[in-house]
């Protein structure tokens, strides 16, 4: 059951791959303890262009690429992002509106999805919310999200803006 | 029947894994589209790409995907998607090995040493790498002209995931062993999930850590299913869709789904969900 939905109100960006989410979020000791899970949701992400890694942070805007990933840090979890790359087809070919070939001798008609549709990501952070309701007195007040660019070669990754093209991001609780 | 197994149990009795990669070194030599370069190349480039990603596809798409490659890998595969009697029969019973990625021994190692390995016995390991754009091949060839290469190699964004070499070959890059998924992870998505909307997006996103935590080839779409450890990976995934469709969370895609052709396979989605139909299963030893 979903107990809560928090969602953007305001964004900055202070240094490159570094982007800072106003997201409040605050509950009672008691009905905290009564949630079961919590998830931060991205929506409509595009996989379009380079695959990249996502770290999450709770209430540190001091957080960059290079900040461990320790509970002292407010570090909530991390995703990668699979990108497809460049589009190598022709034009219109990674678009996600255009249609997916099929043989014609394909048996039946295939109904797939574009493989670049945009799609959503889950990070679930139950034990990151929980240290930081129990550590401030008024909760969770910013996300920190710190992007990286996941080149096929670990010399050639860095931090990068732009990387994150999504929607929505909601923090969604469970009782 | 095929039994898959984890690599690490084949690595324990050798006699298996020296049949494994026997069977991938004769799938990499067939050309036609029973062949490890059509299979690889249908996953990303040469266009189209047809897997689908972020989609409730995911799962369903990929178990077809490693179904027919099975068939292939035990000469078993005949013409528009049949199945016939092996051609060799050494190979009649090889099963995909799923690399448990989350196991103490890989967050140890890293990538398993059967993969990682260059040579064995003083020949290439079939498992090691892939050439891309063989010239032996044809149907490769063709569409790995040398024009895409040479795009790949001077894009930025593939940098790295080819080597510089002629015909090029898939690489790897890995991360810390002890950045792998964990236990915790895998136990967290298996117990928590209850829809297979949720379920299909964390496992996918498991997924996506390690194509990431391997790097080179596998870091990126169109070339992923070249590198070998590229189809153990997936064997992995669709063990946990396996375990997960046998637990009380368990729930089937979503009705309107069910009837959708796995294109270019002719299975649908309904048709993938009993893995025993499918005439497989999942055991992490066995003896015979």
């Amino acid at each position: 059951m979903i107990g809560y939905d928090s969602t953007i109100s305001e964004k900055s960006s202070p240094a490159e791959g570094v982007e800072h989410i106003a997201m409040k979020f605050d509950l009672d000791i008691e009905d905290w303890e009564t949630i079961t899970r919590a998830d931060l949701v991205f929506e409509d992400l595009s996989t379009v262009g380079s695959s990249y890694g996502l770290r999450v942070f709770f209430n540190n805007k001091k957080a960059a690429a290079g900040t461990k990933r320790t509970a002292k840090n407010g570090y909530a979890g991390r995703l990668t992002i699979f990108g497809h790359g460049e589009c190598l087809g022709s034009e219109g070919h990674c678009s996600s509106a255009s249609k997916v070939h099929v043989p014609q001798d394909t048996p039946a008609m295939p109904v797939l999805q574009h493989p670049t549709a945009p799609m959503k990501r889950i990070l679930t952070v139950t034990p990151a919310l929980d240290r930081v309701m129990r550590r401030y007195t008024k909760g969770l007040h910013t996300v920190t999200l710190v992007t990286v660019l996941h080149a096929p070669l670990r010399k050639n990754r860095k931090p990068m803006s732009g990387l994150l093209r999504c929607r929505r991001v909601s923090l969604r609780t469970y009782s | 029947m095929a039994i898959r197994l984890s690599i690490r149990s084949l690595e324990q009795n050798g006699a298996s894994i020296d049949v494994l990669r026997a069977a991938y070194a004769n799938l990499k030599s067939v050309s036609d589209e029973r062949g490890f370069d059509w299979f690889a190349a249908t996953h990303g480039a040469p266009t189209p790409i047809w897997c689908p990603h972020g989609s409730p596809l995911f799962l369903p798409w990929h178990r077809a995907f490693l179904y027919y490659f099975e068939l292939a890998l035990q000469t078993r595969l005949g013409a528009r998607f049949t199945q016939v009697a092996p051609e060799r029969t050494e190979f009649a019973d090889v099963g995909l090995p799923w690399w448990d990625w989350a196991s103490d021994h890989s967050h140890t190692v890293g990538l398993p040493e059967s993969y990682a390995v260059a040579n064995v016995g003083g020949q290439p390991n079939p498992l090691a790498n892939s050439e891309i754009g063989n010239p032996s091949s044809p149907l490769v060839s063709g569409v790995w002209s040398d024009g895409l290469i040479s795009f790949i190699r001077t894009n930025p964004d593939f940098e790295g995931v080819i080597t510089d070499v002629d015909p090029p070959t898939t690489r790897r890059d890995p991360d810390d062993a002890d950045d792998l998924p964990r236990q915790s992870t895998i136990r967290n998505v298996l117990m928590r999930m209850e829809t297979f909307a949720d379920f299909t997006t964390s496992v996918e996103q498991i997924h996506d850590d390690v194509h990431g935590w391997v790097g080179g080839s596998m870091s990126s779409v169109p070339t992923s299913a070249y590198d070998p450890i590229f189809w153990s990976h997936h064997c992995m995934i669709d063990r946990l869709w396996h375990i997960w469709q046998n637990s009380s969370n368990a729930m089937d895609p979503p009705p309107d789904l069910m009837d959708t052709v796995l294109a270019p396979f002719p299975l649908t989605v309904a048709q993938v969900l009993d893995i025993d139909r499918m005439g497989y299963e999942y055991a992490v030893a066995a003896v015979a």
